[in-house]
């Protein structure tokens, strides 16, 4: 009996999320964006395994320093005598990394915070509120700046002060996410059964607020690329002899008065378009959302 | 009153980073020779041995009085914090105003035109641009302009001088004096902020193009000009004011970063040089006097928004 209705009940599942996967890719920019970074990640990860360059050995390119792009060097090399291309690759792993994990920080600080806030409402709610206005008063690159100068970098510490900076906006989406949700019926209704809080929250807030955290993290991945790409450009990104694309710009712009373009136009063109494409796919993904819940 | 509470949390929050790691502040000053005993010598010296509470209990004394801590940079130590940074500010501020107000001039009409012709190819090619202009990063764009324009075709100068004076209105006219090396740096600031308040103005135009009351001040015959001017846009432009309010943190990183680019002596810029220098207490003192800044400026937005908006009075008790 039981297998009989989840069998009748299948093809339904499937069709609402076929459908989220159809409104989706109707959004012709997105599907390109999507692809695009999708190829970004595999030319980061998969690129290496094809293409051997020197990426540690800082002795070995001495003497092929500021070289413009030929034979052996696609795309030249850079001050350090590594080769950009293969530079690109290992800088994107770190970029990627850092941001997707930064991204992650966010949103799980940012989702408790604004689900406590929400969800427990009155004098809480309102000093966990004024607190992130204050935070949102100081402008964000001060804060890492103010941040960066007390600790000793590493890329665990780009990971942790770009999630710490970065969760405002989830924590208030998700604030009234929760303030909203908490009055509805079926909460009600689970806690007239004697359902605990901790229950509510996890089986019933929480789920309704995946759409809305999926879609803001989406948006926030792009901006900790960006925060980083920032830090990077002002000399504190990650240490030699790694590296991420906001330090390759700046080493890149040291050289652009000696006209080395190839230092500067490829990174900042894949950069550039990786960063929008994050906007793209937040974008559709907000709109996938909302007409599932206006049809709901 | 919500903004002295707003202060009080920066202010707690520049207090507690460094408090909580003081072994840094006695390793920068003292060097990396210091022994054990020199640096519990100089915590107490400078009460880092006290109470978290008594400490932040100085530190706000300090500030009230003005007093926003002392270099601990080699080159300038023991420098009132202050001092390194208060002629950097006006620079900072009117760096940040003059291309807000350059970028409302170009967008509101803009918006206003994308809002008008909407799903034309006017409105797809300008919504497509502002979009990749609302993605770039300042610096990316204060770079690409110094290629182009300081390096491929050398038409404007890819430097600021060292600019004089250090007063409030300095600046401005520091800037009309030296045009040409600011027409780069307001020129890239001024596209950035440009995108968004275009964006939100095609936003707001459309949502009120629909009320009643444009339709009936169409029925009245009046021209499309006397329409949009009269009562489309006074109307969508009173949530503008409180967006330029909020959008004055993105517009001192991006000035932040401008400074950086363009070696023009700002508050970033001083920033910057003091973070690499591991200079603690003037980095604090900058985020916090930025912080300052910024919600002196939402203040404004505020007090602006009752002069715009006649259904907004300020409460008298």
């Amino acid at each position: 009996m039981l297998t009989k209705l989840r069998k009748r009940n299948e093809p339904k599942l499937l069709k609402t999320q076929n459908s989220a996967w159809r409104i989706f890719r109707q959004n012709k920019a997105a599907v390109v964006a999507l692809s695009y970074i999708i190829a970004v990640v595999l030319f980061c990860y998969v690129g290496p395994h094809f293409y051997h360059s020197n990426q540690t050995d800082a002795f070995e390119g001495l003497f092929s320093t500021n070289l413009p792009p030929q034979a052996g060097f696609p795309l030249g090399t850079d001050d350090q005598g590594f080769d950009i291309l293969g530079r690109i690759m290992y800088g994107g792993q770190t970029s990627l990394e850092v941001g997707l994990l930064a991204a992650l920080v966010a949103m799980t600080w940012g989702a408790l915070y604004g689900l406590i806030s929400g969800y427990r409402g009155g004098a809480i709610d309102a000093v966990l509120m004024r607190i992130v206005d204050a935070l949102l008063a100081i402008p964000g690159l001060f804060l890492l700046l103010a941040l960066m100068a007390v600790f000793n970098r590493s890329e665990l510490l780009l990971v942790l002060v770009l999630g710490g900076t970065g969760w405002y906006g989830v924590a208030r989406l998700t604030r009234s996410e929760a303030l909203a949700l908490r009055n509805r019926e079926y909460v009600s209704a689970v806690r007239s059964m004697g359902g605990s809080n901790t229950r509510i929250i996890r089986r019933h807030v929480l789920p309704n607020s995946v759409s809305t955290l999926i879609t803001v993290t989406t948006f926030t991945v792009g901006d900790s690329i960006l925060a980083l790409s920032a830090l990077g450009f002002l000399q504190l990104g990650v240490p030699l002899p790694k590296t991420d694309w906001g330090t390759m710009l700046n080493t890149g712009v040291q050289s652009i008065q000696l006209n080395q373009w190839w230092q500067v136009y490829p990174v900042a063109g894949i950069f550039l378009f990786l960063v929008v494409s994050f906007n793209y796919v937040g974008d559709a993904l907000r709109d996938v959302f909302e007409v599932r819940l206006r049809t709901q | 009153m919500q903004s002295v509470a707003v202060l009080f949390v920066v202010s707690f929050i520049t207090f507690i980073i460094p408090a909580m790691f003081h072994g840094t502040v006695a390793r920068v000053v003292l060097g990396p020779r210091a022994t054990k005993a020199d640096i519990m010598e100089f915590n107490h010296a400078h009460f880092f041995d006290r109470s978290i509470f008594y400490q932040y209990y100085r530190y706000v004394n300090d500030l009230i009085h003005g007093d926003f801590g002392h270099s601990v940079l080699r080159k300038t130590m023991n420098k009132p914090a202050w001092e390194i940074l208060s002629p950097a500010l006006p620079r900072t501020i009117w760096l940040a105003i003059v291309p807000l107000m350059l970028s409302l001039l170009i967008a509101i009409p803009l918006g206003v035109t994308q809002a008008w012709r909407r799903n034309k190819a006017f409105d797809y090619i300008t919504t497509f641009i502002s979009f990749v202009l609302y993605s770039t990063p300042a610096y990316l764009m204060s770079i690409l302009a110094v290629t182009v324009f300081a390096i491929n075709f050398a038409i404007f100068p890819g430097l600021i001088p060292y600019p004089t004076g250090s007063g409030f209105f300095d600046p401005p006219v520091f800037m009309i004096q030296n045009w040409t090396a600011f027409v780069l740096p307001i020129g890239s600031m001024t596209l950035l902020s440009l995108a968004g308040v275009a964006r939100f103005t095609r936003g707001a135009v459309l949502d009120s193009i629909v009320q009643d009351y444009v339709r009936t001040a169409r029925a009245k015959g009046a021209s499309n000009w006397r329409v949009l001017s009269r009562h489309v846009l006074r109307n969508a432009l009173i949530p503008l004011v409180t967006i330029l309010g909020l959008s004055l943190p993105g517009l001192f990183t991006g000035a932040l970063i401008t400074e950086q680019v363009f070696n023009y002596p700002g508050m970033g810029f001083i920033t910057v040089s003091h973070t690499l220098g591991r200079d603690i207490p003037v980095v604090m003192a900058a985020t916090l006097i930025i912080a300052i800044a910024t919600v002196i400026g939402n203040l404004i937005a505020d007090l602006a928004l009752v002069v715009v908006d006649p259904r907004i009075r300020i409460a008298s008790k």
